[in-house]
């Protein structure tokens, strides 16, 4: 190496500490960059391994009866597209603690242990081995449904007694909601129990309604399911199309869609808080160029003595970046998948965004190293020489004359480089701005969730075991009095596929003569006229159509096509709405397979569901209290998750404003000695340099402000292709929150100039510093 | 003559390069209250880090200074900053003003700890402005003011303290003969008014003789050199 590169080398050795700090303001950046696609392949790779290692089924097909399971099975071994089966019995049931019903389903499946589909992953007891125990899916402890306890179900008018063994994942129930409908993952809604196959035979009736299997490689799951049509089939789920797959990919592309945009901001922060560091630390270095002209080295020795420099600085900030993007990988991945099941991480060998987070690093340290030296070195060996970065400062009348002096210098030295202040404020105001977007987003996405549940108008919503004749429906028949409810609304809803523009998606129909008095609907565009149909926008949005497109709906060979007439706001459900007889095609316009119920008190909502599921007619009905307070839950392990990454970002905001004060504060070491000098004691010092942080602080997160909304703004639009639409609103708490905890993020940034100033050595400064 | 300074056995080196140089080698010095010393020497001899021992922002590896009765050396860290605020009024070669604050904001920020009365502080900020000449420049930021008028603010900022004594290094060095004359008149008044006692670092030959005593740094301890005559 060469002489002047191994000087400039031992001058970032002597200051190891800076060195350090650099590097870290770079480790930042780039791990800010990395993480979010590492952190999607992780999930992506690890959701894969978690399928894999679980058998999760290619297949699931609900017969609409049940079946005998020789026949299924004479079907299944027929077929050459299938490797494993598992012929199970599905019953929805109601569990029933003492304060509150719940939604249940129990599985009747022949071997808990060992499973080729579906494999469990015990977490806590053993398998069930004989008649009366079950295993449940873990998530309803806190409900009773625990190991050792003996739980009651009641399943079409019987109670069974399980005694559960053990808690279990399962991989088609990672989310465990009551209300597959809804686009949420609401966890905690539904108890699942694995059971023996006899005991549930013996209380529902033989047979078998449901199958779970895996395909040969490059075998058909169209195929398998047009042979199992035969048997009344009710639903045939891909793999792809599941929940807990489906889930975990919205994850995982939320991670893919949001980092990149993440990581442009940080991309800018990173480039300014890089470039303001190398430029000074070169700028201060000009003397030193000087030197080394009048020995008469080249421009281009010189800088490359500096890129060195920079390289050896990337080489440590890159090797940091990528200790600090694996430690966030972990906690992002981690926490955003704890919420609702464990599962092993895998770090697959993805080096791309890494190479691409280097490269980032390499550019913006050479240009920031490249820069100063390129201007210093342009002028002539004497003004080299003469060369100091500019020392004059920006005076102001800031402050009282009844102010102590130390305090009102505090204030002062924030504009003393109005450029570097604007620069600072900007780029500290951005990182709070990035993590204040977080909290708009969460308060904007789940007030606007919850307008959109309390759109709805009805308190119940009961499902029937087969279509009945809506003129027979009546308070009466669901075991209501007249006086009890404001309204019984029938409804027909069917699971059906729907198309427009060439996509083609399932959705749910809803067909219901009075649709307009169970919701407030709030449209998009359009009207809601139900002589069409009014589409939900997340599903417009998914197959591409808008008011006046025609939507196709089939079933089978069954087709109807429809005039859109509006589209509707709703986050989760991907819904048609539309009146009976427009879809008597499908089924007879005088019937109905469902109603909602309106009650005259909605207090009362739980025992009139209680009363509602006893009608014969009934088979589930769903609480739409349950439903507000399982969301609201869901909101609240969100917003937990969400204030993770507001606190990881505001620990950025500490770097940044660490890295910018301590080179405002290092070239004021003068000014602190003389304070020194003159008796001042370290506490007023401190106090100084909390007033002048304190200023940063507020101009920062003010700053911050406009700019959560502006990022959550752009966030939005991008959750709202991989998550749902909402609109960002302006909120006090998440305003609030974001300027105070911002501030107070950015004054614990000023450790750094006080440790600084309370270390200095007062006479070393006054000796080396102005010795003339 | 009551005394004032009391130094002993003052040994103080630097180790530069695996060397280690000798500064002061014993040094010993008594001064009186009121007594306005100049010390002289070579450049490297040691004079600023004299000062800096006196005004304890340095501490010497052997040897004891007294100064008002009080042993410096066994002041923990807030009572040496007590004594730099109460008695020590330092006037450096390059000024050290806070840029920042005007010329009047920096002669108080070195006295408002004294003198808590508002009045009082802004009538004796005015008083020591005016004495060094800077009546009319009271507002203005050290970057608006010429290397002189800077070098006054920092005289006036020291002598406003009317401390116990004064450490300069070379305070006239950038001021004009006749603001010299005017300044070092000022110094000599605060000695005879308020006993301060001063120890200016300096090649000027021309300020001996408003010395008591000129002493010279040679080979690590002080010698008595001849006055220009004007001392007491």
């Amino acid at each position: 190496m060469r002489p002047i590169s191994r000087s400039v080398l031992r001058k970032l050795w002597k200051m190891k500490w800076r060195t350090v700090a650099i590097s870290s303001v770079i480790a930042i950046a780039m791990a800010m960059i990395v993480t979010g696609w590492y952190a999607a392949a992780v999930l992506d790779e690890s959701t894969e391994k978690f399928f894999e290692d679980y058998r999760m089924a290619d297949l699931f097909v609900e017969f609409s009866d049940d079946q005998d399971p020789g026949d299924v099975s004479a079907v299944l071994d027929a077929s050459d597209d299938v490797k494993h089966y598992d012929l199970r019995l599905v019953r929805d049931g109601i569990y029933d603690p003492e304060d509150r019903e719940i939604n249940a389903v129990l599985i009747g499946i022949d071997e808990p242990a060992d499973r080729d589909v579906i494999r469990f992953q015990r977490r806590e007891g053993r398998y069930f081995r004989s008649s009366g125990e079950a295993v449940a899916v873990i998530g309803m402890e806190d409900y009773g449904v625990k190991v050792g306890s003996t739980v009651p179900f009641e399943v079409a008018g019987v109670t069974i007694d399980l005694k559960i063994t053990g808690l279990v994942s399962s991989p088609e129930y990672l989310f465990t909601s009551a209300y597959t409908d809804y686009g949420l993952p609401m966890a905690g809604s539904l108890v699942v129990v694995y059971m023996p196959l006899s005991d549930l035979q013996n209380v529902t009736g033989g047979g078998v309604n449901d199958v779970v299997l895996t395909l040969e490689n490059g075998g058909s799951g169209e195929k398998v399911a047009d042979d199992l049509e035969r048997f009344g089939t009710d639903s045939v789920t891909k793999r792809s199309d599941h929940p807990s797959v489906t889930m975990m990919k919205v994850g995982a592309e939320k991670m893919k869609a949001m980092f990149p945009l993440l990581g442009a901001i940080f991309m800018l922060i990173g480039f300014i808080s890089i470039f303001m560091t190398m430029m000074r630390l070169v700028q201060n270095d000009s003397r030193y160029i000087g030197v080394l002209m009048s020995l008469g080295y080249s421009k281009m020795d010189i800088a490359r003595s500096w890129v060195v420099m920079g390289l050896f600085i990337c080489l440590i900030g890159s090797l940091i970046g990528i200790f600090v993007t694996f430690l966030l990988t972990e906690m992002i991945v981690s926490v955003g998948t704890a919420m609702y099941y464990r599962m092993d991480l895998v770090y697959p060998f993805h080096p791309e965004p890494f190479l691409m987070g280097i490269g980032f690093v390499m550019v913006a340290v050479l240009v920031s190293v490249i820069v100063p030296v390129y201007l210093i070195t342009r002028s002539s060996v004497r003004e080299a020489l003469e060369y100091k970065p500019r020392t004059n400062v920006h005076t102001s009348k800031l402050g009282t004359g009844r102010m102590s002096k130390v305090t009102l210098m505090g204030f002062r030295n924030t504009t003393r480089n109005p450029w570097r202040m604007l620069i600072t404020v900007l780029v500290v105001g951005m990182t709070i701005g990035v993590a204040g977007s977080w909290l708009v987003m969460t308060d904007s996405a789940f007030s606007y969730v919850n307008d959109q549940i309390d759109a709805d108008t009805w308190d119940l919503s009961a499902d029937f075991k087969g279509q009945v004749v809506a003129d027979n429906l009546s308070a009466s028949t669901l075991n209501l009095g007249e006086s009890d409810v404001e309204y019984v609304i029938p409804y027909t809803s069917m699971f059906m596929s729907v198309g427009g523009s060439g996509k083609s998606v399932g959705a749910t129909v809803v067909g219901c003569d009075n649709m307009s008095a169970t919701r407030d609907f709030d449209m998009r565009d359009g009207r809601a006229d139900f002589e069409g149909a009014v589409l939900t926008n997340t599903l417009a949005d998914k197959i591409d159509v808008k008011t006046g497109d025609v939507v196709s709906i089939r079933k089978g060979s069954a087709e109807v096509k429809l005039r859109i007439t509006g589209v509707t706001y709703h986050s989760f459900l991907s819904n048609i709405y539309t009146e009976r007889k427009n879809l008597q095609l499908f089924y007879d316009p005088d019937n109905c397979t469902g109603a909602y119920v309106k009650l005259t008190d909605p207090g009362t909502s739980d025992a009139a569901a209680r009363e509602v599921r006893n009608a014969s007619i009934v088979s589930s009905v769903l609480v739409h209290k349950d439903i507000t307070e399982t969301l609201n839950s869901v909101v609240d392990d969100a917003r937990a998750f969400l204030y993770v990454f507001f606190i990881m970002n505001l620990l950025i905001t500490i770097v940044v404003a660490g890295s910018a004060v301590i080179l405002a504060t290092m070239e004021r070491d003068v000014e602190f000695a003389t304070l020194d000098t003159l008796g001042i004691p370290r506490s007023k010092v401190a106090r100084s340099i909390m007033a002048e942080m304190s200023l940063l602080a507020l101009m920062s997160s003010a700053i911050g402000i406009p700019m959560s909304y502006m990022f959550a703004g752009m966030l939005a639009v991008v959750m709202s292709e991989v998550i749902f639409y909402f609109p960002i609103i302006i909120t006090i708490g998440a305003t609030i929150t974001t300027f105070l905890i911002g501030a107070a993020f950015v004054m614990l940034s000023s450790a750094v100039p006080i440790r600084y100033s309370g270390k200095l050595d007062t006479e070393r400064t006054i000796r080396e510093r102005t010795a003339g | 003559m009551s005394k004032v300074v009391s130094i002993k056995g003052l040994h103080k080196s630097f180790e530069t390069g695996g060397e280690v140089t000798r500064v002061l080698t014993g040094l010993d010095l008594v001064a009186g209250k009121g007594e306005m010393i100049m010390i002289m020497g070579p450049s490297g001899s040691g004079k600023t880090t004299l000062l800096n021992m006196l005004g304890g922002i340095d501490r010497p590896e052997k040897g004891r200074i007294r100064v008002g009765g009080v042993d410096i050396l066994k002041l923990d860290k807030a009572s040496l900053n007590a004594y730099r605020r109460d008695s020590v009024g330092f006037i450096f070669q390059f000024y050290n003003l806070l840029p920042t604050l005007s010329a009047r904001e920096n002669v108080e920020l070195g006295i408002e700890m004294l003198v808590p009365d508002r009045a009082e502080l802004t009538e004796r900020t005015e008083r020591y402005l005016g004495l060094v000449d800077l009546a009319d420049k009271m507002e203005n930021f050290p970057q608006e003011l010429s290397a002189g008028q800077q070098q006054r603010v920092a005289i006036a900022r020291a002598l406003a303290k009317e401390p116990m004594i004064v450490l300069a290094d070379e305070p006239t060095g950038n001021l004009d003969e006749e603001r010299e004359q005017a300044i070092m008149e000022l110094m000599k008044s605060l000695q005879d008014e308020l006993g301060t006692t001063f120890f200016i670092v300096s090649h000027n030959q021309r300020l001996k003789k408003f010395m008591d005593r000129t002493l010279e740094l040679r080979g690590g301890t002080l010698v008595d050199m001849p006055n220009g005559g004007g001392g007491r």
